[in-house]
């Protein structure tokens, strides 16, 4: 490690209500139907760090897939103190318009995850899967299905999240980011409520409904 | 004498660059021995099985026609024969995924009782006591003594070289044929969603296959494990049993589409025996499930394609064969070293 450079150790997770995001467990969302969130997996595009002592670029481009658990990604980053984390959810406008096949299988871009809408000739940026009761008592487990992936350059968004305390970055030393995604949040905002239960496809042919999980997507981050 | 040189791999132009591991890079002499290796029968515990005998090229590379394969004692497995097609661009191998790598998967047909029922010590000893072997392995990976390991790297490399890429579709993609109509409808109507667009859930009355078939960069396949609806009760419960999970039952490999039609029957348990029976599976909806892959979207009601449509996907899935693949004179049976 460079004499004036840190570790930070970025935690991508995922959480429902304050606790862990487990896939496949049942909940209940905000007009109280019982969900089950089978898969969920997100591109975030130039993550990095920002303040006083400048920018510091954590990551490019990564896939995470919270069926696996969290995601970690280590960067060495210059030390000093940062006040922000910035990000962009999706896929930056120029990788996704970028070839698919000049990637190995591995790289976050590669066919191989599954990612990629032919007809598009982009990225799915957001995969939010699973299974929806419109009972709240219910108790089977077969059950209608939700499939909910935006993609297209309309739905890359760019947030930028102030550290609740100034993150500070030693030199030799590791710092850990947390950047969480809350997924009771992924059907509402301040402003808007989304019917799984009427409005449970979403595969890039209808913008608006996109945008509108985007706007729930994004708003449901926080840095810790 | 030991000889490294590089074996000139041709990658399709369409197609992503071929992950190889680094302590297996393809070789001249190392496609040479897995070749051999890949017809050789004396890796069976009786002489009488190759990995070539349930992947014939007479059959595309499956086990001509048959549901289930038979063992060297009589023994019927009880999963279909998968086509050996773009092997070294999948993420893991078999139905149900449990090896990560191909040189992993290569390892176990060998010891499988309901296969070639053969220990390694035993099937490398063969090879060793053959002078042939012994200098095809001196001159693929300057080694003396012959094991398991050395075996599946050989055949691995045979198998990274096995890339089908000339099928009528890429030769359109390449500007050098023409689809009829009908296939250009199946086409479409691979990358279209399916159901209704006037309920309002971006329906566009397609088949909806893109999902898991993806077309992208050549290879038909998202590489991802799905249940596609078939049961409701698992029998076998696929991925779910490798591990233990038990959303992953009734997942397993999505397969490749590239020479689907010489390949039937299908699903991992050749229940389907034509691709009309197969496309009005889908056509249906399949059967609800707790695993059931949310792209299987109408399990009431099904896709409601019209015959036309379902004839059209049949005619888009013929323009995926690949006879140059198939007849390449550099995967057939090479006979003894």
């Amino acid at each position: 490690m460079d004499g004036m450079a840190g570790q930070v150790r970025l935690h991508v997770v995922a959480t429902w209500e304050g606790q862990p995001f487990v896939v496949s467990q049942e909940h209940h969302d905000i007009l109280n139907h019982r969900i089950f969130v089978d898969g969920l997996k997100l591109y975030l595009s130039d993550v990095g760090l920002q303040g006083p002592s400048g920018n510091a670029d954590l990551l490019e481009i990564g896939l995470f897939n919270f069926g696996n658990g969290a995601g970690i990604h280590v960067t060495e980053v210059a030390s000093g103190t940062y006040s922000a984390l910035h990000f962009g959810l999706g896929v930056r406008p120029d990788l996704n318009m970028s070839d698919p096949s000049q990637y190995v299988a591995g790289h976050p871009l590669s066919v191989s995850n599954g990612t990629y809408w032919t007809w598009a000739s982009g990225y799915r940026f957001v995969m939010f899967d699973g299974r929806y009761d419109t009972d709240p008592n219910g108790t089977g487990t077969v059950l209608p299905t939700f499939s909910i992936h935006t993609g297209k350059n309309d739905c890359y968004t760019t947030r930028v999240l102030q550290a609740p305390a100034p993150i500070h970055v030693e030199p030799g030393d590791t710092t850990e980011v947390y950047l969480e995604f809350a997924v009771d949040r992924f059907l509402y905002t301040a402003t808007d409520t989304i019917d799984i239960s009427t409005e449970n496809q979403s595969h890039g042919n209808n913008l608006p409904l996109a945008l509108r999980f985007t706007d729930c997507f994004v708003q449901s981050t926080s840095l810790n | 004498m030991y000889d490294p040189t590089p074996y000139a791999l041709e990658i399709p132009a369409n197609f992503p660059p071929m992950a190889i591991p680094p302590d297996n890079p393809i070789t001249v002499k190392g496609v040479e021995l897995g070749r051999f290796l890949f017809y050789e029968e004396r890796l069976s515990g009786d002489n009488s099985l190759s990995c070539g005998s349930c992947h014939s090229p007479q059959a595309a590379f499956t086990d001509d026609g048959n549901q289930f394969s038979t063992g060297i004692d009589g023994s019927i497995g009880t999963r279909n024969s998968m086509a050996l097609i773009n092997l070294g661009w999948d993420n893991f191998y078999f139905w149900d995924g449990r090896a990560a790598t191909l040189e992993q998967q290569i390892l176990e047909p060998v010891v499988n009782p309901i296969e070639m029922h053969e220990t390694w010590p035993n099937a490398a000893g063969k090879l060793q006591a053959d002078s042939a072997y012994r200098d095809l392995f001196i001159e693929a990976f300057d080694a003396e003594q012959i094991d398991s390991t050395l075996v599946a790297r050989a055949i691995a490399q045979f198998l990274r070289t096995m890339i089908s890429a000339n099928s009528k579709l890429d030769k359109v993609m390449r500007g050098e044929a023409f689809f009829t109509q009908e296939e250009q409808r199946g086409v479409t109507l691979t990358q279209l969603e399916g159901g209704d667009p006037d309920l309002g859930l971006g329906g566009q009355s397609g088949a909806d296959c893109f999902h898991c078939h993806s077309q992208a960069a050549g290879l038909f396949t998202n590489g991802q494990m799905e249940n596609n609806g078939l049961d409701s009760v698992f029998t076998d419960l696929g991925a779910g049993a490798v591990t233990g999970n038990p959303q992953d039952n009734g997942k397993f490999k999505v397969p490749t589409l590239r020479n689907v039609a010489l390949t039937a029957p299908y699903m991992h348990d050749g229940r389907f025996q034509t691709m009309e029976e197969v496309v009005e599976h889908y056509n249906s909806g399949g059967t609800p499930s707790a695993t059931i892959s949310p792209f299987m979207k109408f399990t009431q009601g099904g896709l409601q394609l019209p015959p036309s449509d379902k004839q059209a996907l049949i005619a888009f899935l013929n323009t995926l064969t690949d006879m140059d693949f198939v007849n390449d004179p550099r995967f057939q049976d090479p006979g003894a070293p």
